[in-house]
């Protein structure tokens, strides 16, 4: 069965319906309109561009397992699967891929949720305060007195 | 980068360090990854975070690990902890007063693990782990626990899945009928050689119907035959044979 989607732009795509159930947002939709839909699903917080980029994702990944939704203390050490097909992908400019982190959460497309933020922690990885702003283009606006309260936080850095 | 539900899936790849670095980047960035950082606390005397900064985000501790008791324990904020392991020497009962006021100021507790060689006798402690409403797994490594505190363990054990109680001098109360079943539990390990006798370890098995997996530890060497019917007779109750973990 074919699914229907509308990104906020106005570009309609189909796609298989077990590709788009990837999405949970979708998948739930289907759901309460079980009836065949006439009108392409709107997605209004999704471009064209980047819904493209999701579903391409969704279509190499329709097969596989899904993650539970536990929240895992110990998950920050286990190294979570990537394969080649995922290297490539995450090769886009860092524009393109927080696009992408965007899309991917208000689709609830969980393990391109996830392949995402990993980027974006590999990005800001040992980094300094004062490169993670220059880089993003951040204004550090805590008052005097917050920026003493902070200070012990440098503490941890020694860990 | 400024949704809470994405800042807490990339503070999950970050290493401490990172995270405090982020912390430090502006406001929003600092309520994002402040509530990662102080979720998980390790309270030593050699690498303990300053003080200050975990007593004022006591409120984000989600995993509290106390190998000292030279820490002034912040209960009033502290509220959200579903993990608490308490490693130490013990000589002063006001401290066993201070931690089971913070069992008490915890609901969502899941899980307790204690290991104490100290001087006094963790009751009050104890009493306050058996009214944990939400409490599931319970490990107990202790010697020298008296009878009292053996039935507030098995007061708690009444909601457990999970109950480890080991260390040789262990007390039993002197029969199990105060408690008629231990519906929950999933999992029992015991040590084999202790004050608690064979046939009351073997009432406590024979009373957990759920019963997954069960271990006995043997800590001496030689001397103890175990009742190989009685078990038998135990796994027959079992609609499926449970997992022997290390039985001797």
């Amino acid at each position: 069965m074919k699914v229907t989607l509308e990104s906020s732009d106005g570009q309609v795509f189909t796609v298989d319906k077990e590709v788009a159930e990837l999405s949970v947002i979708i998948k739930e939709m289907l759901v309460i309109e079980q009836a065949n839909q006439d009108h392409p699903i709107p997605l209004l917080n999704v471009g064209a561009v980047e819904l493209a980029k999701v579903i391409e994702y969704c279509e190499h990944h329709r097969n596989d397992p899904t993650i539970d939704d536990d929240e895992d203390y110990d998950s920050r050490k286990k190294p979570i699967e990537m394969d080649d097909w995922d290297k490539q992908f995450t090769i886009v400019n860092k524009e393109m891929m927080f696009e992408l982190i965007l899309a991917a959460n208000s689709m609830q497309v969980k393990p391109l949720l996830h392949l995402g933020c990993r980027y974006a922690a590999d990005i800001v990885k040992r980094m300094s305060p004062t490169e993670i702003r220059d880089l993003f283009q951040i204004d550090d606006d805590f008052t005097p007195e917050e920026q003493d309260k902070i200070e012990w936080e440098k503490q941890w850095t020694k860990l | 980068m400024d949704l809470p539900e994405i800042t807490a899936a990339v503070a999950s790849f970050l290493s401490l360090s990172d995270l405090a670095a982020a912390a430090r980047v502006c406001r929003s960035w600092n309520a994002s990854f402040i509530p990662t950082l102080f979720s998980v606390i390790h309270l030593q005397s050699f690498t303990q975070p300053a003080s200050e900064g975990v007593t004022s985000h006591a409120d984000h501790i989600k995993r509290l690990h106390i190998m000292t008791d030279e820490f002034e324990i912040f209960v009033e904020k502290c509220t959200k902890l579903e993990y608490l392991f308490i490693e130490l020497y013990c000589r002063d009962p006001d401290i066993w007063h201070q931690y089971s006021t913070l069992v008490q100021h915890n609901p969502k507790l899941k899980t307790i693990e204690i290991r104490d060689n100290g001087e006094t006798l963790p009751t009050v402690f104890l009493e306050a782990v058996s009214t944990c409403p939400g409490l599931r797994n319970l490990q107990v490594h202790m010697h020298d626990l008296d009878e009292t505190c053996m039935a507030f363990i098995l007061d708690s054990a009444v909601h457990l899945e999970y109950l480890l109680i080991s260390g040789l001098g262990n007390t039993p109360p002197k029969s199990l009928d105060k408690w008629p079943c231990f519906p929950t539990m999933k999992k029992l390990e015991m040590e084999f050689d202790t004050k608690f006798p064979i046939q009351l370890q073997l009432e406590m098995f024979r009373k957990c119907p759920k019963l997954r997996a069960m271990t006995w530890r043997v800590s001496a060497a030689g001397g103890i035959s175990i009742p190989v019917s009685d078990l038998f007779g135990i796994i027959d109750g079992y609609g499926s044979v449970p997992d022997f973990g290390q039985l001797c």
